[in-house]
């Protein structure tokens, strides 16, 4: 690949209120790659992901996105955070509509209607666009949420564990819709970087993983995920490779979870003496 | 939805009961009433008039009671709304700037317990009419717990709004109107419907010191002849004046909160 990339983290550190929660991280997502990023609680997944939209700002380091530093939140980084990506007071179109506002200005009133009505259909909430977000259940929710992100037209997609707060059932549905949208790009699909604590949920949807380790956050582990493309959880579960793949994630993150233990406890026996 | 619609029934429910229950209490409150003065003469008949002489006394003066009306909302429904924007405009622009804050802060703190009542006989003799005096006194009672419950409203905004505000690029007018206003209503509600109360005290006190109309001057006029029948039906007006009033509030804070409920 000798290919520029698209999102490019360069040594980058971050620490909050004198503690370092991410230290010396370099990595570089090309153009239409679905990475997923994935770690134990606290090894700093969420922090990467708003260094990248901008919402925070990295001690030291940068974060270069097509080229340039990023210097705070854009257009062309639509997020969709766990359980919060919409206004509670506005409706599910009106929510998507503001945001057309936003990104496509150029657009008329009507189109913008137009374009939250299809986008709230294509993930399966033709007639929701009237209901308030709180009127709608969690998985609903971060399918219009979902909804709202695409319809932005961004480039680039970042999603912070946006199935994590749902039932088991309910995340397979939109983990499998996820993955038909974004196969549905052809050459021009989005590039996505997608934090989660679920093995499963990486390997399903992502071409390669990033394992973080902890104390501080660090690049553990870079995996490809060659599994073949469309595919289809189904297939996926009974894949040699897959479970392969699988057992490995586990191994790491095993592995990191170990050393965080390791690292309290020689804390602990520092403190005590 | 099955849940929605038990939750509609259950709302429609609630409400009955509440209509029927208060409409109880209220008939037993009058009955009880009618017994101490119209029935035993329990009560003396002069501070105590009896229904007999009260509702009579309101029918003969009804007009005097809807032009006092009239008068008291000339000054009431201007100062209030007054008081409500100035109060929230400046609780944005305030709230929306920590440095400003940070220096106003301890300024509205000493200022916003001052009780305006107090400031009632100097303003009458500063300012040039009774009704400019009384305004900027119920002005001042709406202005500061709107105010500062404005302040507070934009402090509560829920991080995640701001993070999405900034995601989307809102800037300026957008980001006010679309969403710190929203997100701190309820807060600015709760500062509203305590103005509100306020400024019914605020109003009657004022027309009772140098008005030559409204409510409250109607219920001080009589009372200097001792015709309670007619204090005691001007303060029945009043009261269900306030109680509409208070609904016609709790309507609209009904409708723009409507959001607050369903997360």
């Amino acid at each position: 690949m000798n290919k520029t990339p698209l999102i490019e983290l360069r040594d980058l550190s971050f620490s909050h209120a004198g503690e370092q929660t991410l230290a010396h991280i370099d990595l570089s997502v090309a153009a239409s790659e679905f990475i997923a990023v994935i770690g134990p609680s606290g090894c700093g997944k969420s922090t990467l992901l708003r260094l990248v939209g901008g919402l925070l700002m990295p001690s030291s380091g940068e974060v270069l996105v097509g080229g340039k530093n990023v210097a705070g939140p854009g257009l062309d980084r639509a997020m969709v955070f766990q359980d919060y990506s919409l206004f509670p007071w506005s409706s599910c179109a009106d929510n998507i509509m503001l945001a057309l506002e936003q990104a496509r200005p150029k657009l008329s009133r009507a189109e913008r209607r137009q374009i939250a009505e299809d986008y709230l259909t294509m993930v399966g909430l033709a007639n929701a666009g009237r209901k308030l977000p709180g009127e709608l259940s969690g998985g609903m929710r971060q399918r219009a949420a979902i909804a709202r992100a695409l319809a932005m037209n961004s480039p680039i997609l970042l999603m912070d564990e946006p199935f994590g707060a749902l039932d088991a059932i309910t995340r397979a549905k939109q983990q499998d819709m996820l993955l038909e949208i974004w196969q549905a790009g052809g050459s021009l699909k989005k590039t996505v970087i997608f934090v989660t604590h679920d093995v499963d949920e990486a390997l399903i949807l992502a071409g390669r993983v990033i394992v973080l380790g902890v104390c501080p956050g660090h690049v553990a582990a870079d995996i490809p995920v060659d599994l073949p493309r469309p595919r289809s959880r189904a297939t996926l579960m009974a894949d040699g490779r897959f479970r392969e793949l699988r057992e490995r994630l586990m191994q790491e993150l095993n592995d990191a979870v170990e050393r965080q233990l390791a690292a309290a406890q020689e804390q602990q026996e520092g403190s005590g003496i | 939805m099955n849940n929605r619609e038990f939750e509609q029934k259950k709302a429609k429910r609630d409400r009955r009961t509440a209509a029927i229950g208060a409409t109880m209490v209220f008939a037993v409150l009058i009955a009880l009433y009618a017994i101490l003065t119209d029935l035993t003469h329990a009560l003396d008949p002069v501070l105590f008039p009896g229904l007999g002489v009260i509702l009579p006394e309101m029918a003969r003066s009804s007009g005097e009671l809807l032009k006092g009306f009239l008068y008291s909302m000339r000054l009431l429904i201007p100062s209030l709304a007054a008081g409500i924007l100035a109060g929230v405009a400046c609780g944005l622009a305030v709230g929306m700037r920590p440095k400003v804050k940070l220096v106003l802060m301890p300024l509205f703190r000493a200022l916003n317990p001052v009780p305006p009542t107090m400031l009632i006989p100097y303003a009458i003799a500063v300012l040039p009419s009774f009704w400019l005096s009384s305004a900027v006194i119920i002005f001042l009672g709406v202005f500061w717990p709107v105010l500062m419950s404005t302040l507070h409203g934009v402090v509560m905004l829920e991080p995640r709004w701001i993070d999405n505000a900034r995601c989307l690029q809102l800037t300026g007018r957008k980001l006010v109107f679309k969403v710190i206003l929203p997100g701190a209503m309820p807060q600015i509600f709760a500062g509203i419907g305590s103005g509100l109360i306020f400024s019914f005290i605020l109003l009657t006190v004022a027309e009772m010191f140098g008005a030559k109309a409204g409510m409250g001057f109607y219920v001080q006029y009589y009372a200097d002849f001792a015709e309670y029948g007619k204090v005691l039906g001007g303060i029945l007006f009043l009261s269900a004046v306030v109680i509409l009033l208070m609904t016609i509030f709790d309507r609209i804070q009904r409708r723009i909160l409507y959001w607050t409920n369903k997360r």
